[in-house]
């Protein structure tokens, strides 16, 4: 698949960028309506992988899996681990306002911390973690909108 | 970077008493967040994204690190949101943002709003006590009175951290009332020359005053019992600079206003007859002083005595006779000082009316009975003066008469304390007149035997027999008398029983 263009990416500050790709054809092969929720998951694990080695990050792993579940992208960046969920959702026209990324809740987010920490005990590179979020919005067959939060979340305990 | 651990200088708020604590900060890689630890209650905890928000809002970085903030000694429960500035200041000194110079030299004091603005805690007098004992310069935002503690700093705003401690403003501790302050002091406080047609009350008031005497005033419903209580700050000498200190230090621990304090005027405290027993003598999770307390080296007026719920009465007794009060909890006792002068107020009657001479009484004699006995007991042995108070004349009222002024008074008042310490002082043994006995109270030849007549009489116990010759004693001071005559016992009677009980 080749991204035909970044139409824009507006800075909104530090910790947030949003992005809308376009591209002939995201390659789905069928219509939106027709796809499954496993496909657009995958295509959305695809257009945020493609935009985060745009933006400079190196990725290590995808979809890494353990007892405790599954971490969509594992990055690195600046000398530390990234750690990405992507959430999908369709959406029927570009100012839908809906936000995939609130689907990261507290549950989510304490799932990620002890598989953080689980990634971290089978390496001995790097100790420093950070946990992004990206929320995309499909608007149609070859148009996405994207929304990367750096260091969503934290976790207190 | 900065460093892998700092830490600052803090405390709690334990009774009256700010405790010292220490927060340490320590720095690791690993999962990014903030963890809490040393027995943090909700608002400590909460302390964490007040402070990420604060930090950032000021322009600091926020590292994508772990902080591990230990609040030390752990085994002490820590409450409040005071703990804000110093888990601040740790953070931002471990991770280089700020400079360390001085920093372990203060004590750091403060809620901070998510603007990074600093606000102020309740119980700053104690934080500022606890400093001077530990040789430390206390810094907490200013107050809404403009005054910190001696040589204390005042930060108003998490950036100015950045110019590091020393750059922050000094102020200054509260000054000494000045004599603007007193005058303006007096002038704010209620006359007694507004009361009309009450001189009988006033007397009783002065004695009170003058021989720290309980007092409690009996009269149908406006009567003017609520305007005579409210006016007696104003005949009590202003306090002097301990005990301003001590009423501060209860006041501000529980959060109240400074101003009139500071000023130099004596506490008036009425609560209402619905308080409870925690209200009155202090209690809650975090314990904080009660009305019994705040009352500290003032006035408790309590208004519709028997109205009061009994447990509340009761709960008096150890205030009244030790000068304070001693609450156990799981984790220890606290005591908070409370020495006041006690003002009381109540109807003889359910309807009010009972011996006024315009109008019927409609209770039954079982229900007068049974209003009257809610007071009594304990209570009622610390109340010596027991005054009737008469609806004023009107005729009076309309010709816009005054009676005895507050400074005039203050001034009887004075007197009499003043002759009664140098009276005392000649004695051996240079003690209270409340711990002395009968015969000890220099009545004379005369004044002993119209007490016995009276006594027998009347038949009156042990307990009222001291009570009328402290009260006569109190009488022979104010006119100057160093032995106790005929007359003075014969007022003391007055102020003893009611007329038409």
């Amino acid at each position: 698949m080749a991204i035909t263009g970044v139409v824009g990416i507006a800075p909104m500050d530090n910790d947030m960028q949003e992005v809308v790709l376009s591209c002939e054809d995201f390659g789905l092969g069928k219509p939106l309506a027709e796809c499954g929720n496993k496909q657009l998951g995958r295509l959305g694990e695809e257009l945020a992988s493609l935009y985060l080695e745009s933006m400079g990050m190196e990725l290590l792993e995808r979809n890494w899996s353990c007892s405790f579940g599954e971490v969509d992208i594992i990055g690195e960046q600046d000398g530390r681990l990234v750690m990405v969920e992507v959430k999908l959702r369709v959406v029927a026209r570009e100012d839908f306002d809906v936000a995939p990324e609130l689907a990261v809740d507290y549950r989510k987010q304490s799932r990620y911390r002890k598989l953080a920490l689980m990634y971290l005990s089978r390496q001995t590179r790097l100790d420093s973690i950070r946990f992004d979020v990206v929320g995309v919005k499909l608007m149609s067959e070859h148009e996405a909108q994207l929304r990367h939060y750096v260091g969503a979340y934290e976790w207190d305990d | 970077m900065g460093r892998r651990s700092f830490a600052t200088h803090t405390a709690v708020l334990r009774g009256v008493e700010a405790q010292p604590v220490t927060v340490e900060v320590s720095v690791s890689q690993h999962v990014p967040g903030i963890t809490i630890v040393g027995m943090p209650d909700a608002a400590v905890s909460e302390a964490r994204h007040r402070v990420r928000c604060a930090c950032k809002a000021c322009g600091y970085e926020w590292p994508m690190l772990h902080f591990t903030v230990n609040l030390s000694p752990s085994e002490l429960r820590k409450t409040g949101t005071g703990f804000d500035l110093p888990i601040a200041v740790a953070i931002l000194a471990c991770t280089g943002q700020i400079p360390i110079d001085g920093l372990d030299d203060c004590l750091f004091v403060g809620e901070l709003a998510l603007s990074g603005e600093a606000s102020v805690v309740r119980g700053l007098v104690a934080y500022d006590m606890l400093a001077q004992e530990m040789g430390l310069t206390l810094v907490s935002p200013d107050n809404a009175l403009g005054a910190g503690a001696k040589g204390a700093r005042v930060l108003s705003h998490l950036a100015q951290l950045r110019q590091g401690v020393r750059e922050l403003p000094v102020s200054d501790r509260w000054p000494l009332p000045t004599m603007g302050d007193v005058e303006s002091a007096t002038l704010d406080q209620a006359d007694f020359a507004d009361v009309v047609d009450q001189e009988m009350a006033k007397r009783a008031f002065v004695i009170a005053a003058a021989g720290d005497h309980g007092l409690l005033m009996v009269g149908p419903p406006g009567a003017g019992k609520s305007m005579m209580a409210k006016r007696m700050p104003s005949i009590l000498a202003p306090l002097g600079e301990t005990e301003r200190a001590e009423a501060m230090l209860i006041h501000s621990v529980a959060g109240q206003d400074l101003a009139s304090l500071r000023k130099g005027m004596r506490p008036f405290r009425a609560p209402h007859h619905a308080i409870t027993l925690g209200g009155m003598v202090g209690g809650g999770r975090p314990v904080r002083p009660g009305e019994a307390s705040l009352a500290h080296r003032g006035v408790l007026f309590l208004d519709e005595l028997p109205e009061f719920g009994p447990s509340v009465l009761q709960a008096l007794r150890q205030p009244l006779e030790e000068h304070e009060v001693r609450l156990v909890r799981v984790d220890g006792t606290y005591v908070f000082p409370s020495d006041f002068m006690l003002v009381a107020a109540a109807n003889p009657c359910p309807c009010g009316y009972l011996g006024d001479p315009d109008h019927p009484c409609t209770c039954s004699p079982v229900r007068i009975q049974s209003y009257q006995s809610r007071i009594g007991g304990p209570l009622m042995d610390r109340i010596d003066v027991l005054v009737d108070v008469a609806r004023p004349s009107s005729g009076r009222i309309i010709a816009g008469e005054r009676g005895a002024s507050s400074a005039q008074m203050a001034e009887q008042v004075r007197e009499a304390r003043e002759f009664a310490s140098w009276r005392r002082s000649k004695d051996p043994d240079d003690r209270p007149d409340r711990a002395r006995s009968v015969p000890e109270l220099q009545l004379d030849a005369q004044a002993c035997s119209t007490l016995e007549g009276v006594a027998s009489r009347m038949g009156l116990g042990g307990r009222n027999i001291v009570r009328i010759a402290r009260v006569a004693r109190t009488i022979a001071d104010l006119a100057k008398q160093r032995e106790v005559n005929r007359d003075n016992v014969i007022e003391a009677c007055a102020f003893r029983t009611r007329a038409t009980l």
